[in-house]
């Protein structure tokens, strides 16, 4: 029973990271229907900009909030920059680009900062010490800190979404670019701004994942493929879906390599990935989101 | 996808077959192989075999996303089906070479076909998505089937060593010996896929990714054509898989995965989608630029230039190092004809391109609806 509900534990703190950047990858859908597929290394960078200012001597809390604006503005730089010019051009275009990006923040992080791991404070109390037992399984504080955040945050983003005038926005561009933007609404500021949310959302997932996986060039590139398996499971524009997913996909996949000796931790991530296909084959528009209709 | 990759238009690279002029270039294609090796230095000759390598699987995915349209995120898969196929083959089971590359080159061709079933129903980003699944699944494969792959250790070993009646030995020989077979079989498959492509089944692929609609209506078999592409491009990616660890020797599950199949899409795109001299180009761009770097910086920086390279390329130039050179190539020939007539020079920015001009690889592009 206590291993079954240590496991829980540990599936639940690292799925919450996956949600985070799952609903990142949804904002970024909703706007442009598109994904970026260089969001998880976007948050790497932006986590070791938050290093660096450790390393200045600055305040974790300060260093975090420098890496959650940088995130914001280098995704809506990247949307303006890499992304709007390209709208006219056909999907594979955009898709090329986050490929790019991908490759070269990823490259880019380990040429500023070097390849070699580090280690990241955690804005929670993390000591030894710091956890306490249910069901005789330890559960440390930044298990909790991971969850509370994810539920913090995803009731944020709800709550933007549905109770702010920008919110109303950017519902109205998910739903119909073109209508919105004849009713008089700045499609390019609302994209703009979601680009921004999902970049802060991202060095959020950065700067979560720092303190346990060790702070390193690579270190989010799993949790760029189990967001992916997250948000198509979800639901590729449902937001809910999002922060459900990845917790789910990070339970199912934890016990399936814990109890199913087959799959093993080799096979961990391959399970996401059957995930992603068989999502994508039986309904593709996931568990929350809505299905596409195409015009032939 | 409602728009094609390239407007490549006319005189150069039009898709005719000429079997004279096939014949000619394949037997200069043989001849410079064959004497490439005694001018070039050794560490050349070495990259070169590479690059051919990597040309052959990247001539494979360009026949999946330049010539079909489907976009593939996972080609370093099926390089790993056919690296460790012939590894496995090689040194667990003491095969030859040139069976156990036809051997993974079959399993590889299965391989496409299973993955173009859930793959042609999809399109743009969830194909892409699917793709990734695949190219992100292979590394943990082999890392989880230790018996038969000796996991993250890799294998070792497997160089084709010069066979005695070429009268090589020794490390250089087996270096002009491995070129001289990357080099050869990069030959036939660009001969290959040149009559591919300009037959009836290579006009249909065109099709489906032009308008794949269209092209149903048409009375193409798209669910077919699909398979077809994505099981061609699998027994090409195995082909240079098998040809990169005869040469370099060496595999390592951490060589296949989702960074190494972007890369390959990344050089592709660079080198020039939907030509053949694109795949060669291809080819170079994906040896030889990490290998520049590398003598000049330390780190990463290949990463950054292939990204780079990549977004600069989707801005400026689409169809990649190859549509450059043409449109340079078209314009001086358009220049030299037109001085030779006494006419003004034509525009440079081909504005005076008529509409019995032969685009034998494509349609003009439809406009797509605002998405982005």
């Amino acid at each position: 029973m206590t291993h079954f509900v240590q496991t829980l534990i540990a599936a639940i703190s690292v799925g919450a990271i996956y949600s985070l950047l799952a609903i990142a990858l949804v904002v970024v859908y909703r706007s442009n229907r598109t994904l970026n597929f260089g969001q998880g290394e976007i948050g790497t960078f932006t986590t070791f900009i938050a290093f660096s200012a450790l390393n200045r001597s600055w305040p974790l809390g300060l260093a975090a909030v420098a890496s959650v604006l940088a995130g914001f503005v280098i995704c809506a730089a990247v949307y303006l920059i890499l992304i709007r010019p390209l709208r006219n051009r056909p999907e594979w275009a955009v898709i090329l680009v986050g490929a790019g990006l991908y490759l070269g923040v990823n490259a880019l992080t380990g040429s500023i900062w070097g390849t070699n791991p580090h280690g990241f404070p955690s804005v929670f109390p993390n000591a030894v010490g710091d956890y306490f037992t249910i069901a005789g399984a330890r559960v440390y504080y930044y298990v909790v800190g991971d969850l509370g955040a994810l539920i913090v945050l995803t009731i944020a983003v709800a709550l933007l979404i549905s109770k702010t005038s920008i919110g109303l926005q950017m519902r109205a561009v998910a739903a119909n670019p073109g209508s919105a933007d004849l009713l008089g609404i700045s499609t390019t500021k609302v994209r703009l701004f979601s680009w921004g949310l999902a970049g802060a959302l991202g060095s959020i997932a950065g700067l979560l994942t720092a303190p346990v996986s060790t702070l390193s060039t690579d270190m989010m590139l799993d949790v760029l493929l189990y967001g992916l398996a997250a948000a198509t499971l979800g639901g590729l524009d449902s937001l809910l879906g999002a922060a459900l997913g990845g917790v789910g996909v990070a339970i199912v996949t934890t016990m399936l390599s814990v109890y199913v000796g087959w799959i093993g931790q080799d096979l961990q991530q391959a399970a996401a990935m059957v995930l992603i296909v068989i999502v994508l084959v039986l309904k593709p528009s996931g568990m929350f989101g809505t299905a596409q209709v195409q015009r032939v | 996808m409602s728009e094609p990759l390239s407007h490549n238009s006319g005189r150069l690279g039009t898709i005719r077959r000429y079997v004279p002029w096939s014949i000619a270039i394949a037997i200069i294609g043989f001849v410079i192989v064959y004497y490439l090796p005694y001018v070039l230095p050794s560490y050349q000759l070495v990259l070169l075999t590479s690059a051919a390598s990597a040309g052959v699987a990247i001539l494979g995915l360009n026949i999946l996303f330049g010539y079909t349209g489907q976009i593939s995120l996972g080609h370093a898969a099926f390089f790993g089906v056919g690296a460790y196929g012939c590894g496995i083959l090689v040194s667990r089971y003491h095969w030859s070479y040139p069976p156990a590359m036809l051997a993974s080159m079959v399993i590889a061709f299965l391989a496409g076909l299973i993955v173009s079933i859930p793959a042609s129903k999809l399109r743009g980003l969830y194909l892409a998505l699917v793709t990734i699944a695949v190219g992100a699944v292979f590394p943990g494969l082999l890392r989880r089937f230790t018996w038969l792959t000796n996991g993250d250790n890799g294998i070792f070993s497997l160089q084709w060593q010069a066979p005695s009646w070429t009268g090589l030995y020794g490390l250089q020989g087996q270096q002009i010996w491995g070129f001289w077979v990357s080099g050869g079989c990069l030959v036939v498959v660009c001969l290959l896929a040149h009559n591919l492509i300009s037959s009836r089944v290579g006009r249909s692929l065109i099709a489906v990714r032009d308008h794949e609609i269209a092209a149903a209506a048409a009375g193409v078999r798209v669910i077919r054509v699909k398979a077809l592409s994505f099981a061609v491009a699998g027994a090409l990616g195995a082909l240079g898989g098998g040809l990169a660890t005869a040469s370099v020797g060496v595999i390592q599950p951490a060589q296949f995965g989702l960074g190494q199949s972007i890369e390959l899409l990344v050089a592709m795109v660079i080198g020039g989608a939907a030509t053949l001299r694109g795949s060669i180009l291809g080819g170079l761009v994906y040896v030889y630029v990490p290998y520049y770097t590398s003598q000049v910086f330390s780190g990463p920086i290949s990463g950054v230039l292939f990204g780079a390279a990549i977004i600069l390329a989707v801005f400026i130039a689409p169809n990649g190092i190859d549509g450059l050179l043409t449109r340079g190539v078209t314009y001086l020939h358009s220049r030299w004809r037109s001085s030779r007539r006494g006419e003004p020079p034509p525009p440079a920015d081909g504005s005076d391109r008529q509409a019995s001009d032969t685009t034998a690889t494509r349609l003009e592009p439809q406009p797509t609806p605002s998405s982005t």
